[in-house]
């Protein structure tokens, strides 16, 4: 680590530094934040040697609404009126951004940006990051250190939100040329109260560069959804990142008692885009079903590393990634089901299938199963090909062109993930921004 | 409409077709037979144009027109319909969605009017209702799970909805029981038509008490051996195919 960088970090614990022996949570890593290298075998199939050899610092950039506005509006891939959705929230390189958000159900949520954090909210916080356990993902750690970034979004007892909660994280560019790299951190707490109903859907996306220089823009970003007793929810994540940004993320979800969680991941975006998802069941009677599509292209680098946590008896889970992979674009699945000692009856299925489009395409897929338990069912498999002559062959017998017959085949072989959005404005926005990307592989 | 000559065709450096010469005039109904290995499919496949069958001499037109050259798709567009003898399972594109994709790039290259997707369905129904295909078959994926007479009705189905100028039906009979079998033929009878020709590919004799040809050739070692009109089916039948080379 360079020394400009290591006095980022520096800055970054200061800031909180009175709160650190209160906090068990991520504390292993703090001592020693160790960036990771190619000998990491979480990293080893990412390219991060930029973390070590460019300089950052945390983002500045001026903002311009307005511009800002008009880009958001302009995403070329996808129609979809961002802000004109009645539960919006808006984030600008990780600051909560209160002149475009808007919440039309107030009676039923409640969003604490960072600088409005009470002490008793920071408490909440605590206990929350205190069931989920050790962060080992060192970026990530360096996020959840920082409150400054941290927004808490609670949904109240019982309610049932009438229409999603948009959450857009919006990534700026520097305006002109520079040697620095920038840094964005965000962090979200999403607290589903007991009984809660709700479709929350975080978008990801950023301005093409500028600079032909192409400095790094960094993003380290975590969310953690509670979902507390008998609480349900569809939670999304888009990745529609330009391929100047990096983005290193956490997404973990904390499944309390008979709660029931819908999660749909969807990334064609960044450079980089590193994204570890945790299920943690910590009550019984929790399902989930957790469903990925990743389709990089390009130079794209795309990297899912899932743990599915079963600590506790009687949970199901449910996982099932797909990606097409072209050109000499590289994603990674790595997806481990962890059953506890004591979590008997678990039933935890895990799938995932890939398409490469390119001999010089690569995917690196791992399941694992890690069991401790012996009354349980788990399934895990992974499958990797190329589309198959034949298809293609008959498609064009009947008079479709191979362009075409390449696309229908691609979309066909991710089709049926579709149904598990269910909410029919997310499900065209995603039909459509997949229906795009295909026809331009 | 279909005007063969010496056409010679490789597979993965292996001589199949061995100077192959047809003609085809529109509204004949032909039939191809012959033993195992003697060509029949590749024939199908070459002019077809599926990718792997290199031809290496002489030349195929339809409607005076070269197609060896042309791309699968651009032949099909040009009115060329071949029903596959093992239809292709594709997973997750439905088959309405596949059958629409494919009847619009056709109708529209061939400057017939665009069907409406309304129009379209009701036409996809009445065509699956003729080949005795239930409507369900319209939702599921294309040929996936379909049985061997599923999938062999799909072809037709298809073929009618297309109204190709040349249909080449490749072992359209094989793993056919005897009523799929009259449904195909008879799917394939009501298209019978003054500017529409047939190659029928088969093994056995069989399918031809159904659809009864004008011709009749034996493929042998890449070559046509032999021809007659549609009693030579019935002595082949009788006979086998050894006494036609010791003739």
């Amino acid at each position: 680590m360079t020394d400009a960088n290591l006095n980022l970090v520096k800055t970054l614990i200061e800031e909180r530094v009175e709160e650190l022996p209160n906090t068990p949570f991520y504390m292993a890593d703090i001592i020693g934040t160790k960036l990771p290298t190619r000998k990491t075998e979480d990293w080893k199939y990412n390219d991060v040697f930029f973390l070590k050899n460019e300089q950052f610092q945390l983002n500045n950039h001026p903002i311009n609404i307005e511009e800002i506005k008009e880009t958001i509006q302009d995403q070329k891939n996808s129609s979809h009126d961002y802000l004109a959705e009645k539960n919006l929230l808006v984030f600008i390189d990780g600051n909560f951004c209160d002149t475009l958000s808007q919440i039309s159900e107030k009676d039923k949520l409640a969003v604490t940006p960072s600088n409005k954090l009470t002490s008793d909210q920071i408490n909440e916080i605590r206990s929350i990051e205190n069931l989920y356990g050790i962060e080992k993902n060192p970026l990530v750690s360096l996020v959840s250190l920082n409150y400054q970034k941290t927004s808490y979004i609670k949904i109240e007892e019982n309610s049932k939100l009438e229409n999603p909660l948009y959450i857009l994280h919006y990534a700026t560019t520097a305006s002109e040329a520079t040697e620095k790299s920038f840094l964005s951190i965000n962090k979200l707490i999403l607290d589903l109260s007991k009984g809660s109903e709700s479709t929350i859907i975080e978008i990801f996306i950023s301005e093409e560069s500028k600079d032909t220089n192409h400095q790094t823009q960094l993003a380290l970003q975590a969310t953690l959804v509670n979902l507390n007793e008998n609480a349900n929810t569809n939670h999304h994540r888009f990745n529609l990142e330009s391929e100047s940004h990096k983005q290193i993320s956490n997404l973990s979800h904390l499944l309390n008692k008979n709660s029931t969680l819908n999660s749909f991941l969807y990334s064609n975006g960044s450079l980089l885009n590193k994204t570890d998802v945790k299920i943690i069941n910590i009550g019984s009677g929790a399902n989930s079903q957790t469903t990925g599509i990743y389709l990089p292209s390009g130079q794209q680098n795309i990297d899912y590393h899932t743990c599915i946590e079963h600590r506790v008896p009687h949970c199901n889970s449910r996982e099932i990634f797909r990606g097409i992979i072209t050109d000499k674009a590289k994603a990674t699945f790595n997806g481990k089901i962890h059953i506890f000692k004591d979590a008997q009856k678990s039933d935890a299925q895990l799938s995932n299938k890939n398409l490469l489009l390119t001999n010089t395409a690569e995917i690196n897929t791992k399941p694992e199963l890690e069991i401790y338990a012996h009354d349980v069912i788990c399934a895990h498999g992974a499958t990797v090909a190329k589309i198959d002559d034949a298809s293609i062959f008959y498609l064009k017998s009947r008079g479709i062109s191979d362009s075409k017959a390449r696309a229908m085949i691609s979309i066909g072989f991710i089709n049926e993930l579709l149904s598990y959005v269910k909410n029919d404005s997310i499900n065209n926005m995603l039909t459509q921004l997949i229906q795009n990307r295909l026809s331009l592989l | 409409m279909l005007k063969i000559e010496n056409l010679h065709a490789e597979v993965e450096g292996k001589e199949i077709l061995k100077g192959l010469n047809l003609e085809i005039k529109p509204g004949e109904v032909h039939a191809i037979m012959g033993p195992n290995g003697a060509g029949k499919s590749t024939l199908g496949y070459v002019l077809a144009g599926r990718e792997g069958y290199e031809v290496t001499e002489g030349n195929a037109k339809l409607k005076d027109e070269d197609i060896l050259d042309l791309e699968a798709d651009e032949r099909a567009k040009k009115g060329l319909f071949l029903a596959f003898q093992y239809p292709v399972e594709i997973p997750g594109i439905s088959n309405m969605e596949f059958l629409k994709t494919s009847v619009d790039t056709v109708r529209e290259y061939q400057g017939k009017e665009a069907l409406s997707t309304v129009e379209f369905m009701k036409l996809a129904r009445e065509k699956s209702k003729e080949v005795d295909l239930d409507q369900n078959f319209l939702k599921r994926g294309v040929n996936e799970g379909f049985s061997g007479g599923e999938k062999k009705r799909n072809e037709i189905m298809q073929m009618m909805l297309l109204e190709p100028s040349l249909c080449i039906l490749d072992e359209t009979d094989s793993g056919l029981d005897i009523d799929a079998l009259k449904v195909v033929a008879e799917g394939v009878n009501a298209s019978r038509d003054p500017n529409r020709s047939f190659l029928i590919i088969t093994h056995y004799q069989r399918l031809l008490d159904f659809i009864v040809p004008d011709f009749v050739h034996v493929l042998s070692d890449g070559k046509i051996i032999k021809s007659g009109g549609k009693e030579l089916a019935l002595e082949l039948e009788e006979k086998g195919y050894g006494w036609i080379g010791q003739e």
